[in-house]
Formats: C-alpha cells, structure tokens, sequence
C-alpha cells in the first residue's frame, strides 16, 4: 500500500505516535532520525580521531588539535538540536483552532525565509487572491506548511543557471469553495514514478535549516479536512499545492477541535537559526 | 587556523614542494565535509570538497594521485551512477560512504571496483586506511598510464617495416623466417630490426615482448 493511501485512511487518528505515521512508518521514521543523526555523530568521530592524531604528532601539532575539538563541539550541538527539534515537532500538544487567512499565512513564511531565498537568487512572484475565504486551524502550522513548500521549490532550483530561479506562490478560491494555494518553481522537477517517496519526508535539512518534511505537511492539511499534492510544470520544475475546505464548510466537517489541529510544532523548532 | 605543515609529511628546506596528492569529498552534509576536509588537510592531501555531484563532475580531473569519498545519497545523482560515470578514470579510486546499511548496494559498488564502502560512523582510523590504499592504487594507475604513454610513443616512431618486423619477432620468427613473410633478406631483416630495437629502447627480446603485450600487438591479441 502506498505512503498515499495510508494518510488517506490514517488522517484523524488520534494518540502521540499515530497522529504523525502509520505504526509500520516508524520504521521509516526511526530510520530517518537515524540518518540525520548519524551525519554530524560521523563529523564528531573524525573530528575527534583528527585531534589525537594531531596531539600525537611530533612535535604535536595543538593548532590543529583545537581547530578538531571546536569542529567536534559544533558537531554536537548539531546532533542535539536535530534532537530537540524532532522531538517538538512529534510531541502531542494542543494548538488553537481560528480562522486562518492563507494569503496572511504565506507572507509570514516569505518573510521568515527571506534572507535565504535572497541568498540563493530566488526570484519571487506573489499572486494572491483578494477577497480569498478564510479557513479553520493553526495558523502557525498552515506557516509551517508554506515554509516547506518555500524550501523545497529554492532546493529544487539551487543548481539552476540557464533560467531565472521563479519561484510563484499563488491562493485561490477553487470551484468546490476550497483555499488553494500552491508554489511552483522553476527546477529540477521529481520523477512521477517516485513520488510517492516524496512524500515519506518528515523533516528536511536542507537549505535553510531544519523543518517539516513533506509527510508532516500532509498530514497537517489532511488533518484540516484538506488535501496535498504536486503536479509536474510544463516548462521546467514543478507545482505544489494543497486545498483547504473554507471555514464556514469545515465547521461541518469538525466534530471536534482535537480533530481539527494536530501535534504542535514549536515555533523554536523551524525557525532557522 | 591549521598549520600549514601536516604533522606526519616532512618538508625540506629550500625546494619546491610538489603539488600534493588530491582527495576528493562529495558529500551533502556539512560536519561530514568539514570533517573529512580538515583530517585530509591534517594528513598531508589537498581536499577538493563538494555538496552535489554536479559540482564535483564540472571539475578538471587531477593530474596527481587522487581518490574520491563519496556518499551514496547524494541529492542530484546517486553515488552507484555517479560510479559509472568516472568508471573509465582508474587513477580515481573511489571511497564509499553512507548513513545507511544497505547490504545490496554494498555489493553492487565493490563489484564495481570501489575501494571501500563504509557506514556512518566510521572509525577513523578505517578511513584513514582506505585512503592511502586507494592512493596506492592511484599512484599505480597513474604510473601504468605514463608507462603506456611512452611505449605508445616509441611504438609511433617506428616506419611501417619496423612495424611488420616487431609484430613477426615477437610471434617467435627467426629473422630468415621474417625476411620469408616479409619478402626481404635476412640482412635487410636485422638492420630494420636493429633500428626497431633501439627506438623501442627494449633491452632483450623478452623486454621487446612484454612492451608489445601491452600495446595488444601479441599474435594472440591480434583479430
């Protein structure tokens, strides 16, 4: 069964480990923490075996020594933070249910990631509705999404040279009274037979520090009574988007506010440093 | 900031140091790099580092001994393809390293001739081993291309009679028996093989033998 079929079924379970992944995900998910803590645990066991060696050296070579032991020292508060990090975006607190204006929500998250998308050359286009319908949830959480949006289009465009780095954030009403808003880049797009592997990120390290990954986000807007997919452009690179009821339409929906909002995400945990 | 002088390379006084051997990092994860490029540094190497592998493809390749670190996951090209596609640079062992254990993939890329495949964390002490095999290789590599180089070379100086003569000497022909194939007499016959011996500088007919075989000019590598 796909990754996609089971947020499907899976969207509005609730209890810590289930609200985020199917029981046979964790799996997946301990893997990755595995993953990305075992990267800056490997920079510390050569940082620190680099150290000896320099001290063992003759005559023994301190400068180095101490540029090994300042490099291991960072390594660990690397691996601490993706620790710390994890576990407030996993740990099952409550968020306020308001309604929420997406056009609003999206530019918090451009002003969050401002620097970086200036940085990497990012050219911004914003076509935002007016009068767009607000909807339920947490805004902090909907800012979450968009801001995973936002990464992964300037990853996806970090080795473009031949085109400008377009980066379009768009909101709509669509013709079911839903919110849509997507964000389409210029980049080097993802292979239809592999998508659903996109999805199956629950946080990224890429460009612009640590956030939610892709099945995080997912599950955020599934669990707003809405859905979350991405399309191949055209020209080059490729669409995401997502779809929310509007609010008065979700209110139906609702049977109650535990449903509607989900675990939590520190504000801490993904702004980047 | 570092020493410019690794603890364990000596350096001599007043001349020129040669350019130094070359490790090349691809990996994207920044303690990983920053890592390896200071305990390369350290050892005496010149790291080239790079968070993709379109980067590391856009360089020129090295002219010294140099080997490749480089992880699996990379994000733009898988490190099993990105194998294939410096397969032909033999002088570029390469270093596999990787966050997850992956038993199938393991194989795959020893198979295709990789130094070592290592997990994440890796002893230093495991790394530091790779490495300077895969700079023995390297340097062997290197050192076999240069030979052929020069056989290649001498073997171009030759007219085509000098040509004809050192293919029918190395098969095992008297040179009464070349100057039959050839249509020549046995006098003509040493004199051209005379000038072939010098300009191969081949001191013995073995030695002539064994500088045909890796031109492919043996009678059994003929078509």
């Amino acid at each position: 069964m796909s990754s996609a079929a089971n947020y499907l079924t899976h969207a509005g379970m609730h209890g810590e480990i289930a609200t985020l992944a199917k029981v046979t995900d964790l799996g997946t998910l301990t893997a990755s923490i595995a993953h990305e803590v075992n990267q800056p645990l490997s920079g510390i066991v050569t940082n620190a075996g680099t150290c000896l060696r320099m001290l063992a050296a003759n005559p023994p070579n301190v400068e180095g020594a101490r540029a090994a032991a300042r490099l291991a020292v960072r390594d660990g508060n690397r691996a601490s933070e993706v620790i710390t990090r994890l576990r407030a975006l996993f740990t099952n607190q409550y968020a306020d249910a308001e309604a929420v204006d997406l056009n609003e929500a999206a530019r918090e998250a451009i002003a969050t990631f401002w620097s970086t998308l200036q940085r990497n050359r990012v050219i911004l286009r914003l076509k935002l509705a007016d009068g767009l319908p607000l909807v339920m949830g947490d805004h902090v959480q909907f800012e979450q999404v968009i801001l995973n949006l936002i990464r992964n289009a300037c990853d996806a465009m970090s080795s473009v040279e031949d085109h400008p780095r377009m980066l379009v954030i768009r909101t709509e009403q669509d013709s079911e009274g839903s919110v849509r808003l997507s964000v389409q880049d210029a980049g080097t797009g993802f292979d239809p037979q592999a998508a659903d592997r996109l999805f199956e990120k629950f946080y990224t390290t890429k460009i612009g520090g640590m956030g939610i990954g892709l099945a995080v986000s997912r599950s955020i807007i599934e669990r707003h009574h809405g859905r979350l997919w991405a399309t191949l452009n055209e020209g080059p690179g490729a669409t995401f988007s997502f779809s929310i009821p509007a609010a008065s339409e979700s209110l139906m929906h609702a049977t109650s506010i535990r449903e509607l909002t989900a675990p939590p995400v520190a504000e801490a945990a993904w702004r980047n440093l | 900031m570092i020493a410019r002088r690794s603890p364990v390379t000596p350096v001599h006084a007043g001349k020129p140091s040669p350019p130094l051997p070359v490790v090349y990092v691809v990996d994207d994860d920044v303690s990983v790099r920053e890592s390896l490029e200071l305990m390369i540094r350290c050892e005496g190497w010149q790291p080239e580092i790079f968070g993709t592998a379109g980067e590391f493809l856009a360089r020129p390749r090295a002219r010294v001994p140099n080997c490749l670190v480089l992880d699996v996951g990379l994000p733009d090209l898988n490190g099993l393809e990105l194998q294939k596609h410096v397969a032909e640079r033999t002088d570029m062992p390469i270093i596999f390293i990787t966050g997850h254990g992956d038993v199938p993939m393991t194989v795959q890329a020893m198979k295709a001739g990789a130094v070592e495949f290592l997990i994440k964390p890796f002893r230093h002490e495991v790394l530091l081993r790779a490495l300077r095999h895969a700079m023995d290789r390297s340097q062997a590599a290197l050192g076999h291309e240069a030979e052929m180089q020069v056989f290649r070379e001498r073997y171009a100086s030759l007219t085509p009679r000098e040509c004809e003569v050192l293919k029918l000497v190395v098969s095992g022909l008297l040179n009464k028996q070349v100057g039959w194939e050839l249509g020549i007499s046995e006098i003509t016959v040493k004199a051209h093989r005379g000038s072939m011996m010098r300009k191969m500088k081949a001191d013995s007919l073995a030695d002539l033998v064994r500088m045909a075989g890796k031109l492919g000019l043996n009678p059994a590598s003929k078509a």
